[in-house]
């Protein structure tokens, strides 16, 4: 399954509604600038989130702004499971945890060290197997998840991420008609290597 | 009190989601003045954005509550909504009846607890809401009491669809389109679907019937005021036992607003927030809690996703979120090794949701998260809707820290019984058959629950619950809960159409008594 290098979501803009434009128009043009996180912690985590989600395009997705905006506005998502910090406090300490692991296991900062390294330090903060005590008392896979989805929720918000996967855009006030399996309208994405619908 | 006094109405509604706006245009259709207050916005559907993201942050209820126990529950994004219309702003929009033994399971099956009401006293709300909602279903639903006509034909099924049907037809299962609250034929302010699966995101053409585009208008058409932004804070007791005002916050201003009768329909959990944080000496426990039952019995569904992947394309962002299931499998007997119920029903994720599908469910993380993603459009997704029973233990309590109004957060507790984990688990099984009949390559399952029930349940017994089989708190006589937090038991379907139709019971309830001057 090869993607769909020749589709582009946007191509059908003008057909969206004007509210839906604003957003995203809003969303590719206006990066927020930092607030919540200092210029140390933004290079570890840019670093942390080129391997949570590694990207090969010319103008990369900017995530980081974006999550840096969420927790400035402390905009949170509506469940604190019991054991764990407010959502503020778990980002610091993901951040510190990251170069704390590093320091510790290679003597480096997380940035500086390779991808493959980065990735091994970053599985075991996942896994919950750091050496940093406070990461460590986290319920891990809570943690995983909300870091991991967190930054997934930013990427997959941009257009260019839904013209790599395929997916057909804003329908409104266009409609889907040929739905069934095996069709699909003109302007749905065609997949290399794909015979079949 | 240094609140501003607002004045007096018949009946003062406390949330306008699907409860409270089936109340609110009934009362006032039948004369009555009604004053409703909701804490969220009042919002045009043209101001919906065809976005994922835009609308997570905001239709739900993302105040933080505090969420423990086994099973801790996700209470923000999957269960609950904020501003007129509640939770049906973004909900799928299954209309789905509960099955006769839904309301007696401890005298069919020997557990959870019986309602005060059968069947068939709700029967004649069901087909009303149904009519109301312009609700659209197949010429045959073969399980349960009801087989249909439904007011409007079924929609057109898309690939996600035929796949499940497909699934089922091949194993020996029966299935259907289900009755859903999206209309098929469009009217002159509600455009048709145009299928691209968005209903969890607020439907802008109008089509799904949300109560901010059915009962909602109605309400406001027969003079019902309906407040927005609006968050009660206090309901107060008044000295002769009846409630006498409730207390609410609009820009940042604080108001009284007085009443004949008071109805609560802001759901399981801030219905209890709100009861907890409004003691006094006859009720030093929380308002109606002499049983000490308020909070109590929560229920949720198990709804976790079987998500299958496919060689040919699914495509699963088009159609309706939600149409095709099954209930093949509803009535399960001690025999199977498990009691009570669930339906089986497609469900589509879109972008931003399946991708925490595949980090929650195969803890997938870096390129192998970037390399499933790639493949969506081979993905799709079957959801369970299973029976929770109610258990004393799982709760809504007060915790300690204070939100933005001085009242206690939430905090929710929640583990699975044992019968909920055998449910969950024939039920998964099952999705997975109906997948590899269907043809997929692999499947995994991506854990959850939705819906949040029975916190303030309905009984006859004064000592065990909380209202009386019209909603009426046994405790005192001018108040009233009625919404999902009254559910005895929360049976194996999606909850919303039984809520309108209790609530439309309940309105029928009020005028009658207040035309019988009992109040
Ligand atoms: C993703 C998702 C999909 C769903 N799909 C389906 C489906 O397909 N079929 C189905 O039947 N059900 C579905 N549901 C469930 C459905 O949304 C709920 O059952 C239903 O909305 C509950 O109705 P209610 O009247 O009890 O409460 P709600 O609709 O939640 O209404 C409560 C209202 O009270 C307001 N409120 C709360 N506290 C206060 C306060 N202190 N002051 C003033 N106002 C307040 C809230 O803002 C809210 O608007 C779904 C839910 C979710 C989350
Ligand atoms: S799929 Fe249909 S009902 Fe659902 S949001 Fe889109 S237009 Fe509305």
């Amino acid at each position: 399954m090869e993607g769909y290098p020749d589709y582009d979501v946007t191509a059908e803009q003008d057909s969206w509604d004007s509210k839906t434009r604003l957003v995203l128009e809003r969303r590719v043009v206006i990066i927020p600038k930092l607030l919540f996180f200092n210029p140390d912690e933004a290079r570890s985590l840019e670093a942390a989130v080129a391997r949570l989600l590694p990207q090969t395009r010319r103008e990369p997705i900017p995530v980081v702004p974006f999550v840096d905006e969420k927790l400035a506005r402390n905009v949170t998502d509506g469940t604190r499971y019991e054991d764990m910090p407010p959502m503020r406090d778990l980002w610091r300490l993901f951040v510190s945890t990251l170069d704390e692991e590093a320091q510790v296991r290679h003597e480096k900062r997380f940035g500086a060290l390779e991808p493959e390294t980065q990735d091994m330090v970053l599985g075991a903060i996942l896994k919950g197997e750091s050496r940093s005590l406070s990461w460590k008392k986290l319920p891990a896979r809570l943690a995983f998840e909300h870091i991991v989805s967190t930054v997934a929720a930013v990427y997959y918000a941009h257009p260019s991420a839904w013209s790599e996967i395929g997916w057909g855009g804003p329908k409104y006030p266009g409609i889907y008609v040929r739905v069934r399996c095996g069709r699909k309208d003109p302007e749905e994405a065609g997949e290399v290597g794909h015979v079949r619908d | 009190m240094s609140a501003t006094n607002v004045g007096h109405a018949d009946v003062v509604i406390v949330g306008v989601g699907a409860a409270g706006a089936v109340l609110a245009a009934k009362l006032a259709r039948a004369g009555l003045s009604v004053v409703a207050l909701e804490a969220g916005p009042h919002r045009d559907s043209e101001d919906f954005a065809s976005d994922e993201l835009s609308m997570l942050y905001e239709l739900f209820w993302l105040d933080e509550r505090i969420s423990s126990g086994k099973d801790p529950i996700e209470l923000g994004w999957p269960n609950s909504g904020r501003g007129v219309g509640g939770g049906t702003v973004h909900f799928v929009g299954y209309a789905l009846r509960f099955h006769e033994d839904d309301f007696r399971t401890k005298t069919v099956d020997g557990v959870g607890e019986d309602w005060p009401i059968s069947y068939q006293d709700l029967e004649p709300y069901y087909t009303e809401v149904e009519r109301f909602n312009q609700v659209s279903g197949p010429t045959f639903f073969p399980w349960g009491p009801y087989q249909g006509p439904f007011p409007k034909r079924s929609h057109n099924p898309s690939c996600m669809h035929d796949t499940f049907r497909r699934g089922c037809e091949r194993i020996g299962a029966r299935s259907t389109a289900g009755p859903m609250f999206i209309i098929t034929s469009p009217t002159k302010d509600r455009k048709p679907c145009t299928y691209r699966g968005f209903c969890k995101f607020g439907c802008k053409p109008k089509a799904k019937s949300s109560t901010l585009v059915t009962y909602v208008p109605e309400a406001l058409r027969h003079g019902a005021t309906i407040i927005a932004n609006a968050m009660v804070t206090r309901v107060n007791l008044g000295k002769t036992g009846r409630v006498e005002s409730v207390t609410y916050v609009n820009k940042g201003r604080e108001f009284e607003q007085k009443g004949d009768t008071f109805i609560l329909s802001a759901y399981s959990v801030e219905n209890v927030r709100l009861l907890m944080h409004s003691t006094s000496a006859s009720f030093p426990d929380g308002l109606a809690n002499s049983s000490g039952v308020v909070g109590k019995f929560l229920m949720v569904h198990s709804a976790d996703f079987v998500i299958g992947k496919y060689d040919a394309m699914i495509r699963q962002y088009r159609g309706p979120q939600g149409l095709a299931l099954t209930q093949e499998w509803y009535s399960r007997k001690p025999d199977d090794g498990f009691v009570r119920a669930y339906t089986l029903e497609t469900e589509t994720l879109q972008p931003i949701e399946f991708s925490k599908a595949l980090i929650r469910g195969k803890g997938l993380w870096g390129q192998r998260l970037v390399d499933e993603m790639q493949d969506y459009n081979h993905y799709a997704s079957f959801g369970i809707v299973g029976e929770c029973l109610p258990s004393e233990n799982n709760t809504v309590t007060l915790s300690d820290e204070l939100d933005g109004f001085g009242i206690p957060r939430a905090k929710v507790t929640y583990s699975y019984l044992d019968n909920d984990k055998k449910v969950i688990e024939h039920s998964v099984r099952k999705c997975e058959e109906i997948h590899d009949a269907a043809g997929a390559i692999e499947t995994f399952q991506y854990p959850g629950s939705a819906h949040l029930l029975g916190t303030c349940r309905m009984g006859d017994d004064p000592k065990t619950s909380v209202v009386d089989k019209w909603c009426r708190t046994h405790d005192v006589k001018n108040l009233y809960i009625c919404d999902g937090s009254v559910f005895t038991t929360g049976a194996g379907v999606n909850p919303t159409l039984t809520i309108e139709a209790l609530a439309a019971r309940t309105a029928d309830y009020v005028v009658e008594t207040k035309k019988r001057r009992e109040l």
